[in-house]
């Protein structure tokens, strides 16, 4: 959906339309559930959270204003939101998860070795990409995961680009060094990729 | 030596690095090698960030997906009004709003304040905003006449005083030239008060440097027929309280009934004036038709057999037109006792006898809110005509005299 398409359906959304809003659901719901589940690694957990920023979002749509930014840089807002009200009240940063076993898309023809450490690296990033602060947590999932640009990046989160440069820089080397105390070497992560 | 992290340019490099990798342009240990100084921490962090960028990124499935929509949508009410439209709501109903929001909800400071302001002055946009209110009312309840010949001297006051204090007044001619039609639309005959009016503004307009202009002859053209016209004694002016233009928070309107047209035989637009006047119509005109004049003319009053002085210049200008035609009426002006020629603009309506008040105060404020440029054309297709139609006397079976 480009913007002059989110613009229209974001006002008809507004005037009443449910199929609007849906469309506009449908379009983000996926990166939200990204962002929440990072923020909390637990899968069930991050299910609800994003029924729960897509329900404030509609309840919130009357007061949305389009200030220039994408429609998602608004639902990043809630759910950042709602996330510090739930950390506020469970005093908790999120549980761990179970990892899905294919984190890392498979090679074909790896050896069960090199698929084992493929594993172990792809579990250690997520652990990783968990404990960051959640500005850095959410420039490596916009960046890295949803691969925005540097300039969508510095649009969503409201910052400039070399803002977000500095950010990804030090998200970077806070994961560097997550991984280097997990007892990671840079050979194994040359394996990872 | 140095380090990365000491380094100020690094989170650029890698910036650079991570677009050049990720876009496939390059790969990480070419991209490291262009930076020797950095080289061992762009192969850590270009990995790392190459990592993160395999992760098969956590997803909804489609039946969770449909789930969580299925809880929003029970959540919309079904005649739910998330903003309201206020694009649809009609701009006569928008009129009534406003007039409604100003008598009642007391805005009489900042329309006060307008009440003496002029074009180009911050506050003059609620100035001639409370006109339009006014008019509006004013069709509905009848009082339109009062009404426009307030707005028509206003218009005239504000260019005199433009002019009187140095400023070009050029772009106001066209509501000028709006408001004198609307007075002659309405009033077949003229009370003193529109007589004076219409000689004030003959006078100003053939003082000024706007003489010159195509739409101040075209004005000229059509008030000194009217003038030359009156044979008889104005009527008085009118007694009733007028809708006051300049705004007051107790604005009181007098009831009037409907406008309707009185016809007494009166001169044609091309009878013997009556008036002495210094330069007969019939003969010559006192519009200039050279584009220069040379001298400033200067005016004397002569009396007419009224009583009421008409101001004639002396006609010391260089050229004065050579045409001897009598000027005689364009279609732009009505006068009374003249059957008007057919409206040509097919975009107008044209009344089968007269219009409903909601009509033609609907009319009136598009008229009075347009836009016209110096040559007379109108950007609101609406009104865009000069004039109205006219309401034919004959439709009423109201004999005219020719």
């Amino acid at each position: 959906m480009n913007r002059v398409e989110e613009q229209r359906t974001i006002k008809l959304a507004q005037a009443g339309h449910p199929e609007a809003f849906a469309q506009l659901y449908r379009a983000h719901v996926q990166s939200i559930f990204r962002y929440i589940y990072y923020r909390l690694n637990d899968t069930p957990l991050a299910e609800d959270f994003t029924a729960d920023v897509f329900a404030h979002a509609l309840k919130d749509l009357p007061k949305y204003q389009d200030m220039g930014k994408p429609f998602i840089a608004w639902l990043y807002r809630i759910a950042h939101a709602r996330l510090i009200d739930y950390y506020r009240k469970a005093g908790r940063r999120g549980t761990e998860d179970e990892l899905n076993e294919t984190v890392i898309a498979p090679i074909a023809d790896e050896s069960v070795d090199s698929a084992l450490l493929r594993k172990q690296v792809a579990q250690a990033l997520h652990t990783a990409i968990a404990q960051l602060i959640p500005s850095q947590q959410q420039v490596v999932v916009l960046r890295f995961i949803e691969e925005k640009s540097l300039e969508e990046t510095a649009r969503i989160m409201d910052k400039k680009v070399n803002a977000i440069k500095a950010l990804q820089h030090r998200a970077i080397k806070t994961l560097a060094h997550i991984l280097a105390q997990m007892g990671f070497n840079h050979d194994e992560f040359l394996a990872g990729l | 030596m140095l380090t990365p992290d000491d380094q100020p340019d690094y989170a650029e490099v890698l910036a650079t690095c991570l677009d050049m990798v990720m876009s496939k342009h390059a790969t990480i240990e070419a991209c490291a090698l262009r930076y020797p100084h950095y080289v061992t921490a762009l192969r850590q962090d270009l990995t790392i960030a190459m990592l993160t960028t395999k992760l098969k990124p956590p997803t909804l499935s489609d039946a969770q997906v449909d789930a969580i929509e299925a809880r929003l949508m029970q959540n919309i009410p079904h005649k739910t009004v998330l903003r309201p439209s206020f694009g649809g709501i009609r701009r006569q109903a928008a009129t009534i709003l406003f007039a409604f929001l100003v008598i009642f909800a007391g805005t009489a400071g900042t329309v006060t304040a307008s009440a003496d302001t002029l074009p180009g002055d911050t506050l003059y946009g609620v100035k001639r905003w409370w006109e339009s209110v006014v008019v509006f009312i004013a069709n509905i309840i009848g009082n339109a006449e009062t009404v426009w010949i307030q707005l028509a001297e206003t218009r005239l006051d504000e260019m005199a005083r433009m002019s009187a204090i140095g400023k070009n007044s050029s772009q106001n001619l066209p509501d000028l030239a709006s408001a004198i039609e609307s007075v002659l639309r309405y009033n077949n005959d003229l009370t003193s008060r529109e007589y004076d009016f219409l000689q004030a503004t003959h006078r100003f307009l053939i003082t000024s440097d706007l003489v010159d202009m195509p739409l101040a002859q075209q004005l000229l053209t059509t008030i000194i027929p009217v003038l030359n016209s009156q044979t008889e004694q104005p009527p008085a002016s009118d007694t009733l309280s007028d809708i006051p233009i300049t705004p007051t928070p107790t604005a009181t309107v007098a009831p009037r009934m409907v406008l309707s047209p009185t016809v007494t035989a009166t001169a044609s637009s091309t009878s013997q004036p009556t008036q002495v006047v210094t330069a007969t119509p019939s003969a010559t005109s006192r519009i200039p038709s050279t584009p220069t004049r040379t001298a400033t003319p200067t005016t004397t009053a002569t009396n007419n057999r009224l009583g009421t002085p008409i101001p004639t210049a002396t006609p010391t200008w260089t050229a004065f037109p050579t045409s001897t035609a009598a000027p005689t009426l364009t279609s732009t002006a009505p006068v009374s006792g003249a059957t008007q020629p057919a409206n040509t603009n097919n975009n107008l309506p044209i009344p089968s006898v007269t219009w409903y008040p909601w009509q033609q105060a609907t009319w009136d404020v598009c008229y009075l809110t347009r836009t016209v440029d110096p040559n007379g054309n109108s950007n609101d297709p609406y009104c865009n005509s000069t004039l109205p139609p006219p309401i034919d006397p004959e439709a009423l079976g109201i004999e005219v005299t020719p």
